[in-house]
């Protein structure tokens, strides 16, 4: 019984949030006050969530479950750190548009929709058997598009809904022929956890299918070639729905993985398929996000590279390093969506700060030594006093942290070489270091590996570290290889440019000879 | 008068939110220099104008002076010509002598 | 070069208004270009110039428009209506037949459309504002050469073009003056057709076409010709040579009723089945004065009249407060400032002025030591002079530094850890955390969070300084700086404390920020301005240079700069420091004088800010914080006239903070030069703004930036609606508007001066911008010679008496 009640504190909330939002929606009273109301409800069931997540730390092996047959909820570890997750922000981000949308005459329709998508969200990290996954993967998909006509009567929000629904129709065909395969294997509803056993049972080529398939609708709903084609197209919402969407939805490919590892990541071949699609995403958004102008176009490019990073981790199958990934990102990413105005306003912070001096060359080899040595050293006492044992796949992708904190520091100490920066700054560093190495070491614990992973060989993460190298080095707009420089860029600036419609005739071809009809 | 050289001297007077156009053009026409005259006053086809002022020089009128060799003014006017042919503004278009004729090449 | 063609862009580009980046955000009339024809004139596709007949109508519901309003805006719109005639038996006057016929003959006005975005439309926003990207993280390659060269360079390996087009890109020519002269050959554009092609084609991307203009005068990296270039070959390698019309406004689908179907209605509804034939045609003789199309602008007419009357009937001329005022404050014309000052005025021995904010000081300004800097000043002038600040003590000044430098090392790593391509993932990782608390904080509780944010960086704490004006300007310049401010504003006694207000509108999160600052500090705070302007006033030897200009400041006064915040109300006192022991006391009273009022004040506008609640005034201080606010404070919604005469016209009348005041006095300013000055300065600037509202409000899809909500900026220049297209112009939705009604009265300016009819007359006939805006009703004029005259109406023809309800009895 009282499983009931925490399971239903933890994934009800939002639906009696949309419910009474739609019934005062009918009943016409103020946006504000259904707003109001619907982000104090999401509000309760995420202090309700983190209750049971505090409790089920103290019981680490025994999670919360309610069993229907064979459907079941179940609230292990990764379904109450994602559920604490998607109900906070949903909250937060509810209450922010509580002020944002004042007045708004989609208001209502934002309410429903978020929590609709929350709601199913919730419903997704929490199930516990692949029918109910099925349902929720599909009602989220559902409930995003819902979500993307906050604002329908502008041309550019149709054009988006059309371009995810279509991605989406497609990817989740393909998860339902898997998903299909699989329940008419297991006669039913399979539970998550006999997922492992149901799929090695099927014949290989079958099993292969499956496994690939599953991971094509994955890539789709986190926007990763070759689905990368809706994301970009989906501004014309509100800012809380791009906040709420970043934060949430395009994670659900990852979820997806981590859920269904039992029947992708035995096969490597498959996991090779997911890396790829990943890196290949990394590198390239990342290289159209530098030539974005527009200050939500690189949030989005952002998104999509991130999210590759995060496929790509699964595909190496360190699937807490993604998961870790998700849940910061999304934080971070939500942020920076809501603050998408901040512009102006750091512009003439910047503009009142002192002009920079010239550096000696003694002090920016004395910057550049500094910054390798110090985030090294931090990250490796930090790996000695959590973890001893790392597989390549972690090490490979620590040392993203350790260049990423490298650049940092080097910057700092190149801006301003004092004695106040290397303090402050190698204290961060240091900070920052055992905090990350810490949290990482509580998620890969939390999420034991619990079938056989065959990822992706940890080597092939040199192939999109070097593509992002060159990425970078190209958009310094260096003077050799001003070919590729050019080809590069003009592709990545009209990367977000829809496709030229049919033209009535064929181009005018002018003649060398034409040009002489030019007056000089 | 033996030393001196014939050149063309123009003078235009338009509001001087036009004049970066006309400016523009001289540059353009290969001008090597203009003087602006910010804040002329006068009476003309659209009535007064006011001279400087004080807090305003959006809608004043500025004259422009530029000379140049004579076969390079030819488009110049034209140009002129075609800008002014629908907003205000009026030009004059004389003959002058300079005494340093590199000066205007 | 192609001088000829340079001069047809020019002239196509004539009347586009420039427009100013958002990050010093200027209010432009977005129709300028049409001022020097009639106002009525003006409407252009996708642009309307009144509100819809059912607003009128709910108008003359609710009072706000009554028959004596369109009795007036008839008399002055169709001055030949007069007389009387018989209906049915009835005698009724031409003018209530026409009245009749305005509430019941329909018509609809064309709904501004949005603007649709072509494919070259989209194509052109995406190459423009990557070439313009200010802060690009990979700047275009090539643009050093230009636009049209660096599109040219990078068009050979453009996939959103066919190939064959992309093969012949290499051969275009280099020059764009070439290229476009080669498109117009290769469009079959006819000769004497060139100019008006060009026209056409810079309709299209309105929003980018006018910040192209303004970036060619100003920055010069990008001209009109080279976009025009860019984009006419692109047509002509296409085959686009259609040059397809921009964005016309869908057509009223009703089509006005003839007119005798007109006159047969209002006749019948006059007299009843007794109206006739003969009945009909006189009545349908007096409606052929007053087409349907007219319809609109005499119903605007009414309402802005209404409004006037109301306005000049309210003025009155309070005693002047002969005994030496103790205070003196003085602040913007500002619309906002009218609370501000109507509150403090309570206390009798408080006198207040308007002001140009700017105090007539214009420079750039950099804080000490500062890498940027702001031109402070308004958009009618160029700035001359560098103002920047000299710390009083030096070694506070030296922490001051080392604490920016610290700052900026910490905002440099962490942008360059985001914005690099290996960096962003662990970048995000780690600060992800740290991002998700200080969203909680800001959308929680804005003020702690702010709190939290000041003290953690000192950084951005003000330095003990003085502004560096003796330097900027020579004692001669500073001296009549002064002058031209006293004389002016009209002051004629010094009080002992003189406080010049500056102000500044504090928000988070609000790319329209620089839209709420001073408009004539060129949308910057006007902070800077105050205190340049304070200290030229405190220095003794500009003082004994006004006094033997006659102009004597007792050696008591003591001035000294504040600075407005209009989201809180709160006026703060700058440089505490110069304070003299003997003001402390008059310092005091001052702070005490505004606390009051602002608290009063704060109460008031909470009536009318969307969400605020008068009860907790606290709430409405909050949104200087608040990231999720879109409604920080109101701006100047609401502006619809501006008073020049001394401030005992309007003493104690509440002006609903919707009047810009000028201060003025007849008797300071024997030749008209300073009443020149304000009528050329300060009401432009007003009128820039007044427009801007009006046409923001109307044209919320075209001339306005639409709903804040999908705002997504382009650095500091500008915001897309959604992933692309036009840069937004004008005010969003939420500057004029909220829901689906307009909190904005959008009413062309109604000026107010009290001056001698001749002097206004004469400033007006030598100033053609007077002269376009008034003679072709884009602003209105009231005037009287002095507090006991009667009021006169501007006409181009003359002047004539205001109409009886008009007359402030």
């Amino acid at each position: 019984m009282s499983d009931w009640l925490v399971v239903g504190g933890v994934t009800l909330t939002p639906w009696i949030a949309g419910l009474f939002t739609l019934l005062l929606g009918w009943s016409g009273a103020s946006g504000d006050r259904a707003a109001r109301l619907a982000a104090t409800v999401v509000g309760f069931g995420f202090a309700a969530t983190v209750a049971v997540a505090i409790a089920s730390v103290g019981a680490p092996h025994r999670s919360a479950q309610v069993v229907v047959g064979s459907t079941s909820v179940r609230l292990d570890a990764v379904a109450l750190t994602l559920s604490v997750l998607v109900l906070g922000l949903s909250a937060l981000i509810q209450v922010f548009a509580i002020r944002y949308l004042r007045g708004d005459r989609r208001q209502v329709w934002f309410i429903v929709a978020a929590n609709l998508l929350t709601g199913f969200t919730v419903l997704l990290v929490c199930a516990g058997s692949v029918a109910l996954f099925t349902v929720a993967w599909l009602g989220a998909g559902a409930a995003l598009v819902a979500l993307l006509a906050t604002y329908r009567p502008l041309a550019q929000a149709r054009d988006g809904i059309r371009r995810t629904g279509s991605r989406f129709m497609i990817a989740d065909t393909a998860f339902l022929v898997s998903v299909t395969i699989l329940l008419v294997t297991a006669k039913g509803d399979l539970p998550l956890d006999q997922l492992g056993e149901v799929a090695e049972s099927l014949p290989l080529p079958l099993q292969l299918t499956c496994a690939a398939l599953l991971v094509v609708s994955a890539l789709a709903r986190s926007s990763q070639i070759p689905f990368q084609d809706w994301l970009p197209f989906t501004l014309a919402a509100p800012t809380p729905v791009s906040a709420l969407m970043h934060a949430g939805v395009v994670n659900a490919g990852a979820i997806l993985l981590i859920r269904f590892a039992p029947a992708i990541a035995p096969h490597q071949a498959v996991m090779i398929g997911v890396f790829v699609a990943g890196a290949v995403t990394l590198v390239y958004a990342s290289a159209v996000r530098l030539a974005r102008p527009d200050v939500k176009g690189r949030l989005v490019f952002s998104t999509m590279a991130q999210m590759g990073f995060m496929i790509m981790a699964c595909g190496l199958g360190v699937f807490a390093a993604a998961l870790f990934h998700l849940v910061a990102h999304s934080l971070f990413k939500s942020t920076l969506f809501l603050g998408a105005g901040m512009g102006v306003r750091q512009h003439a912070v910047d503009r009142d700060l002192p002009t920079r001096g010239i550096r000696s060359p003694f002090t920016l080899a004395a910057a550049v030594t500094l910054s390798v040595l110090v985030p090294s050293a931090a990250l490796a006492a930090a790996e000695w006093a959590f973890s001893p044992t790392v597989s390549t796949a972690s090490t490979a992708l620590l040392a993203f942290v350790s260049v990423t904190a490298s650049v940092a520091l080097g910057t700092a100490l190149s801006t301003d070489f004092s004695l106040r920066t290397l303090l402050g700054g190698t204290a961060s560093v240091v900070v920052l270091m055992f905090g990350y190495v810490a949290l990482l070491q509580i998620f890969t614990a939390a999420l034991e590996a619990e079938t056989t992973i065959n990822g992706a060989p940890a080597w092939l993460m040199a192939l999109p570290a070097g593509g992002l190298i060159v990425v970078q080095l190209l958009s310094r707009n260096p003077h050799q290889l001003a070919h590729l420089r050019d080809h590069v860029y003009t592709r990545t600036v009209t990367a977000a440019l829809p496709r030229r419609p049919a033209l009535p005739r064929p181009p005018a071809v002018p003649h060398s000879s034409a040009t002489t009809g030019v007056p000089s | 008068m033996n030393n001196l050289t014939q050149m063309t001297r123009l003078e235009v007077v338009v509001p001087a939110r036009d004049a970066p156009a006309i400016r523009d053009l001289i540059t353009s026409a290969g001008a090597t220099g203009y003087t602006s005259v910010s804040g002329v006053s006068g009476i003309g086809h659209h009535g007064q104008h006011s001279g400087a002022l004080l807090f305003n020089e959006y809608d004043t009128l500025t004259m422009l002076i530029t000379v140049l060799p004579p076969n390079n003014a030819g488009e110049l006017i034209d140009a002129v010509q075609e800008l002014l042919s629908t907003s205000s503004g009026v030009m004059f278009v004389s003959d002058t002598y300079v005494s340093r004729p590199d000066y205007f090449r | 070069m192609n001088l000829i063609l340079r001069a047809q862009v020019a002239t196509a580009a004539h009347d586009i208004v420039p427009s100013w980046p958002m990050e010093s955000f200027i209010a432009v009339n977005p129709l300028a270009g049409h001022e020097p024809r009639p106002f009525e004139t003006a409407a252009a596709p996708g642009v309307v110039l009144a509100r819809s007949r059912d607003a009128y109508l709910a108008d003359a519901d609710r009072g706000r428009i009554v028959d004596t309003d369109l009795e007036a805006a008839l008399a002055e719109r169709v001055p030949e209506l007069a007389g009387q005639l018989t209906i049915g038996g009835k005698s009724v006057s031409a003018v209530s037949v026409a009245i009749l016929d305005m509430r019941i003959t329909p018509w609809t006005s064309p709904v501004a459309a949005a603007p649709t975005a072509p494919w070259l439309d989209e194509y052109l926003a995406i190459w423009v504002s990557s070439y313009l990207n200010p802060d690009p993280l990979w700047a275009m390659p090539h643009k050093q050469h230009g636009f049209y060269q660096a599109w040219r360079t990078l068009a050979r390996r453009d996939p959103s073009l066919p190939r064959t087009v992309r093969r012949t890109v290499a051969e275009l020519p280099v020059e764009p003056d070439a290229a476009l002269a080669w498109a117009l050959v290769k469009l079959g554009v006819p000769a004497d057709a060139v100019t008006e092609t060009l026209r056409s084609e810079l309709h299209h991307l309105p929003g980018w076409v006018g910040h192209i203009k303004w970036r060619a005068e100003r920055i010069g990296d990008i001209d009109l010709l080279s976009y025009l270039g860019v984009r006419l070959t692109l047509r002509a390698l296409l085959g686009l040579t259609r040059l397809t019309a921009p964005p016309g406004p869908t057509q009223a689908d009703v089509t006005p009723p003839a007119l005798w179907h007109r006159a047969e209605h209002v006749a019948r509804s006059i007299g009843g089945g007794r109206a006739d034939r003969d009945d009909i045609a006189a009545v349908s003789r007096i409606l052929a004065t007053h087409p349907v199309p007219d319809h609109a602008l005499t119903w605007q007419q009414a309402y802005e009249l209404h409004y006037r009357a109301a306005l000049v009937d309210g003025l009155r001329d309070t005693d002047p407060f002969t005994p030496r005022p103790q205070l003196q404050l003085v602040m913007c014309i500002d619309p906002r400032s009218e609370g501000m000052r109507r509150h403090v005025e309570v206390l009798p021995e408080v006198e207040t002025f308007g002001f140009a904010g700017f105090f007539g000081v214009p420079v750039r300004f950099s804080r000490y030591k500062a890498r940027g800097a702001i031109n402070s000043l308004p958009a009618l002038l160029t700035a001359r002079h560098h103002l920047t600040e000299h710390p009083t003590h030096s070694a506070q000044a030296e922490n001051h530094t080392m604490r920016g430098r610290a700052r900026d090392a910490l905002r440099r790593s962490t942008h360059r850890a985001d914005s690099g391509t290996v960096t962003p993932f662990a970048f995000a990782e780690v600060s992800g955390w740290l991002f998700g608390a200080i969203s909680v904080l800001r959308t929680l509780t804005p003020t702690l969070q702010a709190r939290i944010h000041r003290f953690l960086t000192p950084a951005t704490a003000t330095l003990p300084s003085n502004v560096t004006v003796a330097d900027a300007f020579t004692l001669e310049e500073r001296a009549a700086m002064a002058e031209t401010a006293v004389r002016m504003m009209g002051i004629t006694q010094f009080a002992p404390l003189v406080v010049l207000a500056g102000h500044a509108s504090e928000s988070m999160n609000n790319l329209y920020q620089s839209a709420l600052d001073c408009g004539a500090c060129g949308g910057n705070p006007g902070a800077a301005n105050a205190r340049a302007s304070a200290a030229i006033f405190n220095a003794p030897d500009v003082r004994v240079l006004l006094a033997a200009r006659g102009i004597d400041i007792p050696s008591d006064s003591f001035f000294i700069a504040a600075e407005h915040n209009t989201v809180t109300d709160a006026v703060t006192l700058l440089d505490q420091h110069l304070i003299p022991q003997s003001h402390v006391d008059a310092v005091h009273t001052f702070n005490r004088a505004q606390h009051t009022a602002a608290e009063i004040l704060i109460r008031e506008r909470a009536q009318d800010l969307p969400g605020a609640s008068p009860h907790s005034p606290s709430r409405v201080q909050r949104r200087a914080h608040d990231w999720a606010e879109v409604y920080p404070e109101l701006g100047l919604a609401g502006n619809a006239a501006m008073v020049i005469g001394p401030r005992r016209m309007t003493r104690g009348v509440n002006l609903d903070r919707r009047v810009f005041l000028h201060s003025y006095q007849t008797e300071l300013d024997l030749d008209g030069a300073a009443l020149e000055t304000i009528m050329t300065a300060p009401l432009v600037v007003a009128q820039w703004i007044n427009h801007q509202y009006y046409f923001s409000a109307l044209n919320p899809a075209t001339l306005g930036a639409g709903t804040k909500t999908i705002h997504n900026a382009v650095g500091t220049i500008g915001v897309l609606a959604g992933h692309t297209g036009d840069l937004r112009r004008g005010l969003p939705w939420q500057s004029v508007g909220l829901g689906d009604q307009l909190f904005h009265e959008p009413m062309r300016l109604t000026v107010i001066i009290q001056a001698p009819l001749d002097s206004i007359g004469r400033i007006v006939s030598r100033n053609q911008v007077l002269r376009n805006l008034l003679d072709n009703s884009w602003i209105t004029l009231t005037a009287r010679n002095d507090s006991a005259a009667p009021w006169h109406r501007y006409t181009p023809y003359g002047w004539t008496a205001a109409p009886t309800a008009l007359k402030g009895t």
